[in-house]
């Protein structure tokens, strides 16, 4: 199962092109209360898809809080569209009230782990569901304390909620903080991936990468999404990201093609290493 | 329980440097690399206020329109958790707080108005018009925004505005729910009084003429109401069952 992110910009070529994901994801911030043009063709692609939601401005690192009025609104945009899953990033948007609308880093302390876990909490408990959270891709640490493999596991345990995994985020992250992605995936509790992300990323200087969304997947990538699916030994759902430097929908439809193969040759592996 | 002190502190210190690009030491952090975040944020924030505002934005020029970005992300509280909604802000804070650009652009309050108006209609909720059984009943789009205007923002190019323009004005700004446009109408006092009468509820041609007939004689207000009928039906800004 493998589906696309689903974005204003492309809205006209979608419905006529021959992309075919098994579901699509949108941000609830760029729906909630939009009516139009652009809430009719997406009600029509939703005729055809399943939704999964992924959200930008819920911000659980935040340290006065999440904002309880802004997550009803998001629970009533689950519940209309029937969405199948939420989920969300492990980052803080917002910041003495003021949102910045970017995921920046939350600092890997024991008390923000508590802070998050809390503000985590209090979210499942509003939208009476579990959320899985997403490992950010990020530049730079802030004021660390403890590792970050602790930092996600502590939450996840703590919050008693699932993990998003964005296999290319790792990829990021180890670059640039110098650790080998292959030896970081198995420290996370793999039981709790419910979803997974794959995006390209941008390589800003020799020591430096961003995690735009605006190229193709690279191989190493790809690689490192075999590597986590034989581990995960599940059928979890992935997602193409895509966000800028939209390229022909049929370049992302080889992409969507690429993955489900990876995952399903991943799997029909594994379970042949079983029966031999 | 909150995040300790000192964690709230270097999150705060990080989020105003992100807002301000003026930085305070944080334990930690990689100052090479934080650039980037601070060069996203504004950007995002950038692309988001000019795409809301391209007559404002060609008007004031990139160096000054880059200023007053700036200033407001930089000192305001960003309190919209849609980014799409956020240039509202920037329009409130322009109004309240940048007195020289303000009295510089004697009409920019309205043209600023009226581009954030084009995006709300846009993007606004869907309403249905709840026809009644009677067929002659005259409806307005409910899809709509009527405002008064000091300068004639959307009959003259912003940059030939002067003050010697100044008048009162009023504008419609409705969507087309065949095609999601949003188009404008100039009007007239009486038809903004007819159009607010519509507002509140649907009304039958004589109702409508005799608002008109408030301002002109009966033949005057039968001419001008069939040829602002005619227009109005077709754009669908008023709706007949």
């Amino acid at each position: 199962m493998v589906g696309i992110g689903y974005r204003k910009d492309f809205t006209e070529e979608f419905s006529e092109s021959t992309l075919n994901p098994a579901f699509i994801e949108v941000a609830p911030e760029n729906w909630i209360n939009v009516g139009g043009y652009y809430k009719k063709m997406f009600d029509k692609v939703l005729e055809k898809y399943p939704l999964f939601v992924h959200g930008l401005s819920l911000s659980v690192g935040s340290p006065e809080g999440i904002d309880v009025a802004f997550v009803k609104q998001v629970k009533q945009f689950l519940d209309q569209n029937k969405a199948v899953e939420y989920s969300e990033h492990l980052s803080f948007s917002k910041c003495e009230n003021a949102h910045l609308f970017d995921l920046l880093p939350i600092p890997f302390t024991e008390d923000a782990v508590k802070n998050v876990s809390k503000n985590i909490r209090q979210v499942q408990d509003i939208l009476e569901r579990k959320i899985a959270i997403e490992i950010v891709s990020y530049y730079s640490p802030i004021a660390p304390e403890i590792s970050e493999i602790d930092f996600i596991n502590h939450i996840v345990s703590e919050a008693d909620c699932n993990l998003l995994l964005d296999v290319n985020n790792v990829y990021v992250n180890g670059f640039n903080h110098h650790y080998n992605p292959k030896e970081f995936i198995p420290q996370l509790d793999l039981s709790k991936v419910k979803y997974i992300h794959m995006a390209g990323h941008t390589k800003v200087a020799s020591d430096l990468i961003i995690d735009t969304h605006g190229e193709n997947i690279i191989d190493p990538v790809y690689d490192l999404f075999q590597f986590t699916m034989e581990l995960i030994n599940r059928d979890v759902p992935v997602l193409l990201e895509r966000d800028f430097n939209i390229p022909e929908l049929q370049v992302l439809q080889q992409e969507m093609n690429r993955l489900q193969t990876i995952k399903s040759n991943a799997l029909k592996q594994h379970k042949h290493a079983i029966i031999t | 329980m909150q995040s300790s002190p000192k964690t709230f502190q270097y999150q705060t210190d990080f989020a105003n440097y992100c807002k301000t690009g003026d930085y305070i030491s944080i334990p930690g952090v990689n100052e090479k690399n934080i650039k980037h975040y601070r060069r996203l944020v504004f950007n995002n924030i950038y692309d988001s206020i000019s795409s809301a505002y391209p007559i404002t934005k060609k008007l004031f020029g990139k160096k000054r329109w880059k200023k007053v970005v700036h200033q407001f992300f930089s000192s305001q509280k960003i309190k919209s958790a849609q980014i799409w909604y956020m240039p509202k802000e920037f329009k409130d804070y322009v109004i309240s707080n940048e007195k020289d650009l303000l009295n510089k652009y004697v009409f920019l309050a309205d043209l600023l108005q009226f581009e954030w108006l084009e995006i709300e209609v846009f993007m606004m909720p869907d309403e249905a018009v709840e026809f009644l059984t009677d067929s002659n009943l005259y409806y307005i789009n409910p899809e709509i925004r009527i405002i008064g205007v000091k300068y004639p923002i959307h009959l003259k190019k912003a940059k030939n505005i002067t003050k010697h323009d100044q008048g009162d004005y009023f504008i419609s700004l409705h969507r087309n729910k065949e095609t999601g446009a949003v188009e404008f109408t100039n009007l007239s006092i009486p038809f903004v009084d007819v159009l607010e009468n519509l507002i509140e509820k649907p009304l039958v041609e004589k109702s409508i003429l005799n608002i008109l007939q408030k301002y002109v004689d009966e033949t005057t207000a039968k001419n001008a109401f069939y040829q602002f009928e005619q227009i109005a039906i077709i754009n669908q800004l008023l709706y007949k069952k």
